[in-house]
């Protein structure tokens, strides 16, 4: 029992950091319609930046969240800027999404340049493990969970309460008739790639106590990827949903396997869409004959 | 106009390809008398240069060119002066494959040195095998053995010899009857567990659980410990790299706070994994150790004086990786000596009369199973420090 309940809060915990990043590359996807294969990246860049902060300037507390914070907003406008702006006009769509690709391997070069090639551990945010007879969780892990909740609510305050937010979403959906009444689409694009970057570099502050800082993190978007489609493209709700029942799939299933865990994950998700292809929240599109 | 480029661009591919294909190899260009003429000994030198690994390769250039530098100080090999050459391996298989054909098709090239991974020898053994140019790999997986390729050479004890010592001292040291094993499924991890599973039974002892890891995907190993956690053992044997993977895995049973002794490759027993611990993770952990820095020997407090002088990069204190390295160089110029050449054919064959060479790392004497090193270190780490214990011949 106490390991299905250690293994349960493992898998809800990176369940959340499955959400977060596929929560991430939907918002971009439906603004500017773009796969971003760089998201993964992201995750590791704001782990990278966490460390430097932490490591190289000895920063902590407040002052180490609001520089991380405003690193996050310059990042996410640099690569809004380098790996959209240029080509946003192009008539070959699938340009930008080679673009991240390529901007994925820039990220990750950049890291070791800065920091160094070893992988490097970083404290967490709160040290030690609850122990509860044979349960067992690191603090890590619920912080880990329960920042991650903090974070989706209050990504969905800011789009369905807040006019930036419902703006934005105005601009996603037809970013002509936003220009129109006056909301600019450059503004609201911007906007959303800075609240990407700040989801996931967010998230790879918090994985970084547990999986130590390397590039090697973005490995955890074929994950995110996963969720997304489990969870119904194009929902959100539905990607939440998505990345946490791939975090505790992935979690139980290492309980049989700890090789093939990730046939598990990814079989569980080609059953899925055997059965449901539209995912669990998503709708069947009709197409009308013409 | 545009017929025109496109005819122009299709033959400047032709030529391209025609170029390359007609590349300088070993068999076309290079003839006995070449050896002879030749202004110097090239060796190539396989390790990363770029890349996540990229420490790894600071280290060993460190070391090799400190050695090239001892060599061509002391009138080179034959009246020529050694030069290496570096081929970056990058970080994953593929680029390995890419730098060793590139290596073997270098012209002049004697011999190659490299890499630490035993899955790549093998994948590499190949060509190493076509090229006929002797090969002294870090890697010492029972795989490699199984190759049966009289151009590959292992700097370090095999695998099979250190892991029973470490089940030898699990069972009778530290009274480890029940072992739980976790391992990285690719060829050195499997190899050690197998010896290891396979040593612990005919002692007697029974294991409690038998956890394989995919070293390259596994980064949560939290389900892993907690099935050691409730598998009932009484000791627990760490078979994983000193890369992410073991620091990922040290860094969980330190939180687990696994109660029963651990005993661990020999990988593990280096001070640039020790360093990236926190809280000393690896505190208390047993094994096999390949490097004694402490060793009373006075080419070893050469050697770690020179890398400490030229430790312009904080890569810190080395580890046995780049000390193998370093003997390699030494090992292959010793070897052409004794040929009295420095055709890689006959440096090959030379090297089955290499006997009691004392390196930094080990001495190396010519072994049937093409495996160089003479003996290794029982050895304890006490919080950042590993205490050695005593040394061990192998047969």
């Amino acid at each position: 029992m106490g390991m299905f309940l250690s293994l349960t809060g493992s898998g809800l915990a990176m369940g959340m950091i499955y959400a977060m990043l596929s929560v991430g590359l939907l918002l971009l996807i439906r603004a500017v319609g773009v796969t971003n294969y760089a998201q993964g990246d992201l995750l590791a860049l704001g782990a990278y930046t966490a460390f430097f902060l932490m490591d190289r300037l000895d920063l902590s507390g407040l002052p180490m969240i609001l520089l991380m914070i405003l690193l996050f907003a310059c990042f996410g406008a640099i690569f809004m800027f380098t790996c959209y702006y240029p080509l946003r006009k192009t008539k070959w769509k699938q340009s930008i999404m080679v673009c991240t690709i390529g901007a994925g391997m820039v990220i990750q070069e950049i890291c070791m340049i800065v920091c160094g090639s070893m992988v490097k551990p970083m404290d967490p945010i709160i040290p030690g493990t609850l122990t509860i007879g044979t349960f067992v969780l690191q603090y890590q892990y619920i912080v880990v969970f329960l920042l991650s909740i903090l974070v989706m609510v209050g990504v969905y305050l800011l789009f369905d309460k807040v006019y930036a937010g419902r703006a934005m979403q105005a601009a996603a959906q037809n970013s002509y008739a936003a220009n129109l009444i006056g909301i600019p689409a450059i503004l609201t694009t911007l906007g959303t790639y800075i609240i990407v970057m700040m989801i996931s570099g967010f998230a790879g502050y918090l994985v970084a106590p547990i999986f130590l800082v390397r590039t090697t993190l973005n490995t955890l978007q074929s994950k995110a990827f996963a969720s997304m489609v489990l969870g119904g493209f194009g929902s959100v709700p539905g990607a939440v949903l998505g990345g946490l029942l791939i975090g505790l799939i992935e979690a139980y299933s290492t309980y049989f396997t700890t090789v093939y865990k990730d046939v598990f994950v990814f079989g569980v998700l080609l059953l899925t869409l055997l059965i449901r292809p539209q995912g669990i929240f998503g709708e069947i599109q009709l197409k009308e004959k013409a | 106009m545009k017929k025109t480029l496109a005819v122009l661009l299709v033959l400047s591919l032709c030529f391209s390809l025609f170029a390359c294909s007609n590349a300088n190899s070993q068999d076309t260009v290079v003839d006995e008398s070449y050896w002879d003429d030749a202004p110097t000994m090239k060796i190539a030198i396989l390790t990363a240069l770029t890349g996540a690994s990229k420490e790894t390769g600071d280290r060993a250039k460190r070391s090799v060119d400190y050695a090239v530098e001892q060599i061509n100080a002391n009138g080179g090999v034959l009246g020529k002066q050694l030069e290496v050459i570096y081929f970056d391996i990058g970080a994953d298989q593929q680029s390995f494959i890419n730098a060793l054909q590139s290596a073997v098709n270098t012209e002049g090239i004697s011999a190659t040195i490299g890499y630490s991974t035993s899955t790549y020898t093998v994948a590499g053994s190949d060509i190493i095998r076509e090229s006929q140019i002797p090969n002294i790999t870090m890697g010492n997986s029972a795989g490699i053995f199984d190759l049966d390729n009289p151009y590959i050479w292992q700097a370090r004890v095999p695998d099979k010899i250190g892991t029973e010592v470490l089940a030898k001292i699990s069972f009778e040291t530290y009274n480890v009857k029940n072992p739980a094993v976790v391992w990285m499924t690719d060829a050195s991890g499997q190899s050690q567990h197998d010896a290891y599973v396979a040593a612990m039974e005919s002692y007697g002892a029974t294991i409690a659980a038998d956890i394989g890891f995919d070293r390259t995907t596994t980064s949560d190993f939290n389900p892993i410990i907690t099935q050691v956690m409730d598998s009932g053992s009484d000791g627990l044997a760490l078979f994983c790299t000193n890369q992410q993977d073991g620091v990922l895995l040290a860094e969980t049973v330190k939180q687990f706070d696994y109660p029963h002794p651990i005993g661990s490759s020999s990988g593990n027993f280096v001070y640039s994994f020790l360093d990236v611990l926190t809280d000393s993770a690896a505190d208390g952990w047993y094994g096999v150790s390949e490097f004694n820095l402490d060793a009373d020997i006075p080419i070893v407090k050469e050697y770690l004086a020179a890398m400490e002088e030229r430790d312009t990069q904080g890569l810190g204190r080395p580890g046995w990786s780049e000390a193998a390295y370093y003997d390699s160089v030494y090992i292959l110029t010793e070897a052409a000596k004794i040929a009295n050449s420095t055709n890689p054919q006959k440096i090959n064959e030379a090297m089955t009369q290499i006997k009691d060479i004392q390196g930094v790392m080990s001495s190396y004497s010519y072994h049937e199973d093409h495996s160089l090193a003479n003996y290794l270190w029982v050895a304890e780490i006490d919080g950042n420090d590993i205490i050695i214990k005593e040394q061990v011949y192998r047969d």
